[in-house]
């Protein structure tokens, strides 16, 4: 895949990482230097460059590195180095600060500088090969801007958000994100529902895998859904970005269930009161029959009723929708027309795009409310800074039975709390609670171990399945 | 058929998944006539034609229920022929490598075809997986089961040693390619001569000397963001424990209670005078059962189960939900409350026993230690 105009696109320096689009002429801070990245149009993802100047000129990076250590698995040393002798003190290398400095200003490349550094180094000599390939590597990247370009997908995103910005992503760690997507069995035409804290980066990561066919419903908090990753990150085609529907988390309670659940439903929601008492009451043991309480009222109704119950309602609503439609024209038809003030004429216009514009997020709301309503969803994944449990428990509802439930939480307490309730309502099978333990190698010739530093948790994950117990 | 996409319904020909509670089920591939008997009673699978997956069925002991069999569903489920990759490993091979509808994806060996299931789900329905072992037999059972299951449009599986001829696909048109082999640095090459530019790659081995010899050839052939790491799946138990509270002597009418804000009376300690303390109203964080063993000639020994209610202002404390392994909450009420109108001094005769109950997000005892290392990388041009 080639680099081109506008993409969005990922630099990586070492370890620091950072998405910016790509604009001709237009410089770009990162790691407290400034580039211009015209060098990079035309070339394959994957490839690095050098900044020289301000601007950057392809390089080959396997050659850049030396990566290969060929001489040091056969050359056994006569002289086994170690550092018995070798004492850490500034005055080791000859070079001052400002020298060094000076010669960068003269523009000395950043090879010539290493060389130096080199010479002068009292103890280099006396080092081990190891130690001396580990002391070159650290000078080059510290003299030698090397800046590489990867395609923003899941896998180059998760990483950046969690290197740059974990609290962004609600800690979300790369194989807690890749669990979460195959227990959900995110795939092609699946239609799931989604609740996020997580910049938009659990979403862009269920289109990934729905590539245009099927739907993620994003239940989004605030006035205005905000994927940060969508917008700047991932470069999605339009035939990806159609699968994506947004709902307020706030209007959940107006959704219309089948009169069967709505004794959940109405339960659910006062589970999601902060002090709710029952819990506790003598019906602990059993508290399904505070979600559901009593029978279903489904012994007297015939399942046709019932269902023409449910569309009367629906089309009642419809036909609401539609006179709240027909109030906001009319009411811009009112507006004066007659107006000889250009000034006045094109405010009428604006008035009549803002109302249009309206309508059309009014219309696109009914139509995500009604394909919630549908409650024939694959799937529902939860990954927020909220308490999952009453999420959970009003959402489950529009699920169809036997379908995963995935639910996300950096802490392991809410997760409990949510294994309790699930468990007591009787509507799922197989909830498990689990977290990863990860670990990352350095592989290298007579240096191979698990790298210093690891990740201490990736969050947790309560995974679970629904059942119809009709 | 069913694992072709999401259906509602089951069909004859469905592979299902009988689910019979903590972690106990079996596939079923739905055919007329047959029966399965399970410790519940028979599943007659003509009976289950026709029901929404996720339902439950009716069983002459009990019930099960019967679910849609999901590529992790069938990993835990199928008939093994070799070791293979459980979820925790194929979850990140399928972000790592980058799998999505529409991935051509080159897999050695076939094995068991669990991560096969889980790819076919994921590069479906415009991808394609070519799949390779060297053992005939498995060759044979793996395309036989991609048969019936419905996927045999998505994946060609070949008898073949990769490491010995190379795959034997005439371009590069690989995105991503999986390596699971003994001597992986075999194949590596021919890999190579398979992934598209910017193509990924992953090669799993038990042992680190494997992935030694992996890594150098890798980097050997212009492989880059070559990248060790492991998994593993740590489960969790939630359930209710009861730990006894210490008896330090203080007196039988004193007890601390954990997740007190309060330390105001005697050194630390909360004071519970008599079982009308508690009250079943107030809300409790931990709580504590305190157990009286009445030494009452008279009456015997007969114990009091009562919970103890964090005495101080615990409004602003959030609330838990009570325990359902706890019995007697109840009883507690009508508990004979003898010593009730006692003071500390009668308290003295009875012996308290305090115990803490919670709950609790237990890691299990022993978790999977180790699968294998997975080196990815990737090859640019």
């Amino acid at each position: 895949m080639l680099i081109k105009e506008s993409d969005f696109v990922l630099l990586k320096k070492d370890e620091n990482m950072k998405v910016v689009q790509f604009v001709s002429h237009k410089s770009v801070n990162m790691c407290k230097m400034k580039l211009i990245l015209n060098g990079i149009s035309g070339h394959h993802y994957g490839s690095s460059f050098r900044l020289q100047n301000g601007q950057l000129e392809k390089i080959d990076f396997k050659e850049f590195l030396l990566e290969s250590d060929d001489k040091d698995e056969n050359a056994e040393s006569s002289e086994a180095k170690d550092n018995r002798s070798l004492v850490d003190k500034r005055e080791n290398q000859k070079l001052s600060r400002d020298e060094i400095n000076s010669l960068r200003k003269q523009g000395v490349t950043g090879e010539a500088i290493i060389e130096q550094l080199v010479e002068n180094s009292s103890t280099f000599e006396k080092k081990t090969d190891f130690s001396q390939k580990k002391y070159i590597q650290k000078k080059k990247k510290k003299h030698i801007p090397v800046f590489t370009v990867l395609r923003p997908s899941t896998r180059t995103l998760v990483e950046m958000y969690y290197r740059r910005g974990p609290t962004k992503i609600c800690n979300l760690r790369m194989d807690s994100l890749a669990q979460i997507l195959t227990q959900a069995n995110v795939r092609s035409s699946a239609k799931l529902l989604v609740v996020e804290s997580c910049s938009g980066l659990v979403i862009g990561s269920v289109l990934e895998r729905l590539a245009g066919d099927g739907a993620v419903i994003h239940l989004y908090t605030g006035s205005a859904p905000t994927r940060p990753a969508l917008d700047e990150g991932y470069n999605f085609s339009q035939e990806f970005l159609q699968c994506l529907h947004s709902f307020p988390l706030d209007q959940v309670s107006s959704l219309m269930r089948s009169s069967k659940a709505e004794e959940s439903s109405s339960n659910a929601k006062r589970l999601a009161e902060p002090n709710i008492q029952c819990s506790l009451d003598n019906s602990s043991d059993k508290v399904s029959d505070v979600i559901i309480p009593g029978e279903y009222r489904n012994n007297s109704e015939s399942e046709t009723t019932k269902l023409e119950t449910f569309k009367a309602e629906k089309e009642e609503m419809l036909m609401d929708h539609e006179n709240l439609l027909q109030k906001e024209t009319s009411r811009s038809d009112e507006a004066p027309p007659k107006d000889v003030k250009g000034n006045l004429k094109r405010k009428f216009e604006d008035i009549e795009k803002r109302e249009k514009k309206k309508q059309e997020r009014l219309n696109q709301l009914q139509k995500t409310k009604s394909m919630i309503e549908m409650a024939d969803l694959d799937g529902l994944i939860v990954a927020s800074k909220f308490h999952p449990t009453p999420i959970v428990l009003s959402l489950i509802d529009f699920l169809l039975p036997s379908r995963p439930i995935v639910v996300f939480s950096p802490y392991i307490e809410p997760l409990m709390d949510c294994y309790a309730k699930l468990r007591g309502t009787g509507r799922v099978v197989m909830i498990k609670l689990t977290d990863t333990w990860f670990r990352e190698y350095q592989v290298l010739t007579n240096r191979t171990h698990p790298t210093i530093n690891m990740s201490g948790s990736g969050g947790y994950l309560l995974t679970a399945m629904t059942v119809t117990n009709d | 058929m069913s694992f072709k996409g999401y259906k509602e319904r089951i069909e004859y020909g469905d592979t299902v998944i009988v689910y019979m509670g903590f972690e106990s089920m079996f596939p079923v591939e739905v055919e007329s006539g047959k029966v399965h008997q399970t410790k519940y009673g028979a599943v007659k699978h003509d009976a289950l034609v026709g029901l929404r997956f996720g339902s439950r069925v009716k069983c002459a002991k009990g019930f099960v229920h019967v679910l849609y069999p999901t590529p992790e569903l069938w990993t835990v489920n199928l008939p093994h022929r070799t070791q293979i990759l459980y979820a925790t490993d194929i979850s990140l091979i399928t972000l790592q490598l980058e799998l999505k509808p529409g991935s051509i994806v080159v897999e050695s060996g076939t094995g068991s075809a669990s991560l096969s299931h889980s790819m076919l789900r994921t590069i479906a329905p415009s991808g394609h997986l070519y799949t390779f072992d060297f053992h005939a037999l498995r060759v044979e059972k793996a395309t036989d089961e991609f048969q019936r299951h419905g996927l045999a449009d998505l994946v060609t599986v070949m008898h073949r040693d990769v490491c010995k001829d190379g795959f034997g696909l005439n371009n590069t048109i690989a995105d991503a390619v999986f390596l699971d082999l003994p001597s992986p640095w075999e194949a590596l090459p021919f890999a190579k001569g398979v992934l598209m530019p910017g193509g990924r790659i992953c090669s799993f081995s038990p042992c680190v000397e494997q992935v030694q010899r992996s890594c150098k050839t890798m980097a050997d052939l212009g492989f880059t963001e070559i990248r060790t790491i492991e998994c593993l799946l740590r489960p969790i138990d939630v359930r209710s424990m009861t730990i006894p509270m210490p008896d330090l002597g203080y007196g039988p009418g004193k007890c601390y209670v954990p997740n007190s804000s309060s330390s105001n009376q005697d050194g630390g300690l909360l004071c519970v005078k008599s079982e009308s303390d508690i009250s079943e109203d107030k809300p409790v964080l931990g709580y504590v059962e305190i157990e009286s063993q009445n030494k009452d000639k008279h009456q015997g020994e007969h114990r009091k189960k009562a919970k103890l209610n964090v005495l101080d202002d615990v409004s602003k404390n959030p609330k838990i939900e009570n325990s359902r392994e706890v019995e007697d909450d109840n009883k507690a009420e009508n508990i004979e409350m003898d010593d009730r109108n006692a003071d500390s001094n009668q308290m003295n005769d009875n012996k308290i026993e305090a115990s803490y109950v919670f709950k609790s997000g237990l890691p299990a005892l022993r978790m999977p230690g180790h699968t294998g290392y997975l080196t990815f990388a990737t090859l640019y041009p």
